[in-house]
Formats: structure tokens, C-alpha cells, sequence
């Protein structure tokens, strides 16, 4: 028997897999075979890659998370923007597109490629009918590569003014200027939302993971919203944030918000050859990719349970002694793709050792140790910012910020990294 | 079969050679203003910007440097700033604006302002701006640094102009800061761990100016105390924390909010002399009352 075959055996009229790598049974600990690794190339047009990488397995296709989308309603128009779309192994997001309709769902009109950038306004609408977008991101080939989840916006004429003559009567109540957040967390879970970085407020997501948090007597503005939950286990997520833009007396829907799950794992030694458990939550039914990096990156992808568990065990003969890394990403459909989990470490050592659950309190950037990292920490921060640290503050500086003996610009970066509010 | 593991491993370790470079991305920051012509004793506005280039970036800091022989700066305007925290709010040093701060959780986006600066174009000349010592860092746990470029700005300042220049607008506020809810902590680490109080609020029309506030251990008469300005954090003077503190945000408009935080430990009722001024005053009161009763009661 020929200790690796290659071949072109899996086919359809869709795709064709060309030559798997398969090494005998005895390479392994398999009886049978094991596929040990291919190498392919994405197809010419979907990438803008200067290069190409190499990883293991059948899962490292490029994605692209869905943007969150921010629609304002204004006279006879609709205020659009959205995040910044992410794209890995090779994809870059080069453009976006705005999708419209009236009807939920589509079919939606695009217009001509936006270009790139985030924001963009849709004119010509009538007032008193509700309108539908999607936002669609594009490669630098104008190919779709992500699409957002739907927002509604309904153009309203402007209250009052004009009409002559007649006195009297009161004045009309102006409409108040909110702004309505939607997307999906965990099953059950607690979500905060932080405006400009602190709570603003919270909220506990359904059984099917969907939120919804309004919020209202804000200023007329450019903010910076972000939103965490934590898991059934209280681990937390990481922050997810967008800048969106309020309009003074209108409600604007920020839809497509998707956290991204959390994680953690089993051991922090794993004995080489042993699996590890890497688990953690998403949303209910969501393709959970769980990346390991190593000096190549391997993906598994499994789909999460009802409660929006999931659980992938890595077998650790994959990789080498040492440490790695492993984070994951949430999608459903085509529809919504978070963006990656936070990363967590494990060692592949000689022996196993248990790993203890990620902590609530975050791993730096807590000065004051009240589990949070928020203005107060900050506060105490730029108390010692190009000050000579003073010998209580030093070991808080080496244990909680980036331990250089000084409060610089990199410490508050660590800061925020890990804010909570 | 060793020999195929082996050829196996080659091409694999070739393949990742191959990996790199990568596609390397660089945020850029860059200016913007209505018009690059400026004309000799008017205004003009120049606005520093971000765009993060698919970097996720939560750190900036760095320092403009403008030609102070043919520029005058009279006003910094940072009211709808994607930088949450300033660590150093931007400030004039000399032929410089500095200034330095953060964003939690990051930003990635195009356009993201950071602040705007007006000018007063003093004389005739060509105005290069620059960015000296400028670092932005990645929103990934460790501050790593991105690479950043800077577009080249110029403004050529002329007695007369070919085009009009367009007169500042105003900025029309009349919204006070926003709500805000100051915490009061102790770290060892400040001041001996002394009680201090940490505020911040925003105001997206024409910024934040400063706050003021008064501490006091009495409820009404406080109102006849002075306010005095000051910046988070601050040590308070009542250690006891059995004063009632009000901070108030001023923006550059002149708008004001004004917040209280009750006392954490405060005074029992008898402790207070305002409680003993009232009983006083209402047993005088009472007396007065009955006194002019009474006397109303023997005239009958």
C-alpha cells in the first residue's frame, strides 16, 4: 500500500476538491485513514491576497463580517452607514453597495457600486412608506462577499411649521431622538451596550438569542456605541463597537449587531496527541469555525445547539510543542458573520493539566480590582501618565498593564482593549 | 514512507514561505478643511482625520506642527470626536497642537474625526502642516503598533483670495452636556488612597470646556458656595465622604450640567446645624403665630 494517494475524487457540478492528501492508516492512529492536509488556491477573482497562505483541512475559505447598519429617517430620505466590514484569508473589503426595498426581505434594488466608505444616503424616497436596506460588502473585483442584515427606515415630511394665519394652540410634541439596537447575543445572556464607552444600558437577550435595546434622550451626533454579553458561564465577550450618527428628533435603527462567541478551553496543557475542548457560546444553530494557530492555522467548524453551545475537540497531534492560540466566529446562513471571539491560549506540553474558566475580572487593565476596567481605571492611569510611578503603583503596572515601569500610550491602549464600563 | 514525510514537510515549509509578505495596510491621518486658500486676517478651519485602513485602532496620539510666524490658533473644537478619552486633550504648545487619547473597543472606519483647529491666517505664505511623533495603536490587547501614513496638507494665505472664503458657521448650541453619573473611589496607588471622584461627559455640539465642582456637607447651603474648577480625578476634601458633591460640565457654548452625588456616609439629623436653624426657626415661627393668636383672641 502506497503510504499518501492523491487524487481528485470528490466532485459535483459545483465544485471539484483536487487532490486530498491521504496518509495510511499506519501514519496514524487511525485503522483506517487519515486526512492529513491539502493545499488549494481560492479561485481567481474572489481574492486580493498579494500572495496566497496555506493552512490545513477544508475550512479555510475567506469570509467577511456582515456590517451593522445604522438607518435614519429623514424627509424624503433614509441616512445609511455601517461598520467597516473585516475580511480574512484574503478577502479585503474594498466597497459596499446598498440594497433597497419596500417589501421586508427584497428583492432589493443596488445601485452602482458606493466606493468605500460607510456611510451613504438614500434620497427620493416617499414619506409614510417603509423602506428596506441591506448593505452589501464587495471585493476589490466588485464581487459580493458579505451581506448585512436587513434595517427599516420609514421618510417622514416634518412636523408643524407652514400654514398661515389662525393663533392659538399648543405646539406640536417633538419627536424625540433615540436609537433602537438589534442583533443577536447568547440565548438568555445579559448584554450591556456602552455609548462613548460607558453603560448606557442593558438588556437580556431572548431564548433565541435576539436583543433589542432602545435608547433615547441622546444629543444630535457622531457616537461610538459598542456592545458585550457574557455566556451562561459568565464568560465575557469581546466588545463588538460601531460609530453610527444621530439625527436631532429621529429614531435610528442600528440592526446586523452580532457578538461574537465566546471561548475557552479545557486545559491549559494539553499531552501532544490528546484532544482538547474548545468551547464556549454563540447564537442557537450558528456554523461555530474555530481557528488554531500554530505556524500554519487549522480550522474545524461544528454548529451549536440550541442553547447556542458549541464544542469542537482538537486533536493536538496537529500541532507542535508549545503554546497556540485559538479563538472562533459565528454565522448563520449567509446572513450575519461575527467577527472572531476573543483569543484564548493553551500549551501542548507532556502532561494534562485543567484549565480553570476564563474569570469575569478582566485579564488587564483592572487597576482598582473591581472586576471592570472603566473611568476609573483610566482616572488612576492618567493620574501616572509621564509620572515616576510610585512603589505601590509599580506592581500594578507590571501585573495589570504592559509592566514597562512606566504610563504611556500602550498602557492605555491594553485599557481599552479590555474595557468593560 | 520516511522519505515522503520528509518531501511532505519541505513543500509545506516552502508553501509558508510563500505566505509572506502579506497585504500590509497602513492607517493614514490625514487634513481636511473647506478651501487650502486662506486670506490675511480671517479664519479659517482645518480638521485632522483618521481613516484606520481595515486596522482596528483604539490609541492615538501625536502632535501637529504649524508655522506660528504666519498662524494664529484660536480655537480647537473636538464636539463630535471618535476619541472617547482624552489623556491629553489637544492643546496648543508653542507651534504645536498635542494631543493624545483613546477609543474602547476600537474604531475601524474611514473619516473618523479626531478634532478641528481655527486658524487666523496672520500673513501672506504657504502653510505645510505636519504630524510629528504620531502613533496609533492596534485595538488587540497588547498596544501594538500600526503603521501609519500622513497625507501632506498646505494653505496658501494671500491678502486677497481668487475664491471666496467661506465665513465659519458658528456653532449653534443650545443643548446642555450630557447626563452623566460621576463614581467616587479610592486606589492606594493615588494619594494614599484617599477618596477621588471621576467625571466625564460629552457634548456633541461644541465640546466639553471644563467642569466645576463644590462639595458640601450641608444641603441647602452649598447653594451660597463657590464653585471651583477643576478635572477628573479629584481628591475630595471631605475624606468622610459626608458632604453632598455637584460637578458640573460647562461646554464651549456655555451650557451647563450639573449633577449631584449624595453623600455615602451622611450626617445624622441632630449633626446638621441647617436641621437645628429650621427647628429654630419654626419654634419662632410658632411662637410668633401663637403670640398673634392670642393677642387676637383678647381683643375679642
Amino acid at each position: 500500500m502506497a503510504s499518501f494517494a492523491s487524487a481528485d475524487e470528490f466532485t459535483s457540478t459545483n465544485y471539484k476538491v483536487l487532490e486530498p492528501v491521504m496518509f495510511s492508516g499506519a501514519y496514524s492512529s487511525s485503522t483506517g485513514y487519515q486526512l492529513f492536509g491539502a493545499i488549494s488556491q481560492i479561485s481567481i477573482g474572489t481574492s486580493t491576497a498579494a500572495s496566497f497562505g496555506i493552512n490545513a483541512g477544508f475550512l479555510y475559505f475567506p469570509t467577511a463580517t456582515t456590517p451593522v447598519v445604522s438607518a435614519t429617517a429623514g424627509n424624503g430620505q433614509v441616512a445609511l452607514s455601517w461598520s467597516a466590514s473585516q475580511g480574512y484569508l484574503g478577502w479585503t473589503a474594498s466597497g459596499y453597495n446598498a440594497g433597497q426595498s419596500t417589501t421586508s426581505g427584497g428583492p432589493y434594488a443596488y445601485s452602482s457600486s458606493l466606493g468605500n466608505v460607510t456611510s451613504s444616503a438614500r434620497a427620493g424616497l416617499t414619506n409614510g412608506t417603509t423602506y428596506y436596506f441591506v448593505i452589501r460588502v464587495e471585493d476589490a473585483f466588485g464581487n459580493s462577499i458579505a451581506t448585512s442584515t436587513e434595517v427599516s427606515a420609514t421618510p417622514t415630511a416634518p412636523s408643524g411649521g407652514g400654514g398661515g394665519g389662525g393663533g392659538g394652540g399648543g405646539g406640536g410634541v417633538l419627536p424625540e431622538t433615540a436609537v433602537v439596537f438589534s442583533g443577536r447575543a447568547y440565548p438568555k445572556s445579559a448584554v450591556t451596550l456602552l455609548k462613548d464607552a460607558q453603560i448606557a444600558a442593558t438588556s437580556i437577550a431572548g431564548s433565541d438569542a435576539n436583543f433589542s435595546i432602545k435608547l433615547s434622550g441622546l444629543s444630535a451626533g457622531n457616537y461610538i456605541f459598542a456592545v458585550y454579553s457574557e455566556d451562561s458561564k459568565g464568560i465575557r465577550s469581546s466588545l463588538l463597537t460601531f460609530p453610527a450618527s444621530v439625527t436631532s428628533g429621529a429614531t435610528t435603527n442600528v440592526g446586523g449587531i452580532f457578538i461574537a462567541p465566546t471561548i475557552a478551553v479545557d486545559k491549559s496543557e494539553v499531552k501532544r496527541g490528546d484532544n482538547i475542548a474548545i468551547f464556549g457560546q454563540s447564537a442557537p444553530q450558528a456554523d461555530i469555525v474555530v481557528s488554531v494557530s500554530s505556524d500554519e492555522e487549522f480550522f474545524g467548524k461544528i454548529i451549536s445547539d440550541k442553547d447556542g453551545i458549541y464544542l469542537y475537540n482538537f486533536d493536538s497531534s496537529f500541532v507542535d510543542y508549545g503554546s497556540h492560540y485559538a479563538k472562533s466566529k459565528a454565522s448563520i446562513g449567509n446572513q450575519a458573520v461575527s467577527s472572531f471571539s476573543s483569543v484564548i491560549s493553551f500549551k501542548v506540553g507532556t502532561k494534562n493539566v485543567l484549565a480553570q474558566l476564563p474569570t469575569t475580572v478582566p485579564a488587564k487593565g483592572d487597576l482598582n480590582g473591581d472586576g471592570r476596567v472603566n473611568l476609573v481605571d483610566f482616572s488612576i492611569a492618567a493620574y501616572w501618565y509621564k509620572r515616576t510611578l510610585s512603589a505601590e503603583f509599580k506592581p500594578k503596572e507590571i501585573e495589570r498593564l504592559n509592566g514597562d515601569g512606566k504610563v504611556d500610550l500602550v498602557d492605555f491602549s491594553i485599557m481599552a482593549f479590555y474595557w468593560t464600563g | 514512507m520516511i522519505m515522503h514525510q520528509f518531501l511532505y514537510k519541505i513543500l509545506f515549509i516552502f508553501s509558508l514561505g510563500l505566505i509572506l509578505p502579506q497585504m500590509v495596510f497602513a492607517a493614514q491621518i490625514s487634513f481636511d478643511a473647506k478651501t487650502t486658500q486662506a486670506q490675511v486676517g480671517k479664519n479659517f478651519e482645518v480638521t485632522l482625520f483618521v481613516n484606520t485602513e481595515q486596522e482596528n485602532i483604539n490609541a492615538f496620539e501625536g502632535k501637529i506642527i504649524f508655522p506660528n510666524d504666519l498662524l494664529d490658533l484660536k480655537e480647537i473644537r473636538d464636539g463630535n470626536t471618535i476619541v472617547n478619552f482624552w489623556i491629553e486633550k489637544p492643546k496648543a504648545q508653542d507651534n504645536a497642537i498635542v494631543f493624545s487619547g483613546v477609543t474602547p473597543g476600537g474604531f475601524n472606519g474611514r473619516n473618523g474625526l479626531i478634532f478641528s483647529a481655527i486658524f487666523e491666517a496672520k500673513k501672506e505664505g504657504v502653510v505645510k502642516f505636519e504630524v510629528n511623533d504620531v502613533r496609533i495603536l492596534r485595538n488587540d490587547g497588547i498596544g501594538s503598533m500600526a503603521a501609519v501614513s500622513v497625507a501632506p496638507f498646505e494653505v496658501v494665505i494671500s491678502k486677497k483670495t481668487q475664491v471666496e472664503i467661506p465665513a465659519i458657521p458658528k456653532i449653534e448650541d443650545r443643548e446642555r452636556p450630557e447626563l452623566f453619573v460621576p463614581e467616587i473611589a479610592r486606589d492606594e496607588s493615588i494619594s494614599g488612597g484617599k477618596w477621588f471622584i471621576v467625571f466625564v461627559t460629552q457634548d456633541k455640539a461644541s465640546g466639553i470646556d471644563h467642569y466645576e465642582i463644590k462639595e458640601s456637607r450641608q444641603r441647602f447651603f452649598i447653594i451660597f458656595q463657590k464653585w471651583s474648577q477643576t478635572e477628573s480625578p479629584y481628591i475630595l476634601q471631605d475624606q468622610e465622604l459626608r458632604s453632598y458633591v455637584f460637578v458640573k460640565a460647562v461646554d464651549k457654548a456655555g451650557n451647563e450640567r450639573m449633577v449631584k452625588i449624595n453623600p455615602q456616609n451622611p450626617l445624622g439629623w441632630y449633626e446638621n446645624y441647617e436641621n437645628w436653624l429650621i427647628i429654630v426657626l419654626g419654634l419662632v415661627i410658632a411662637y410668633a403665630i401663637k403670640k398673634f393668636l392670642w393677642r387676637r383672641y383678647l381683643k375679642k
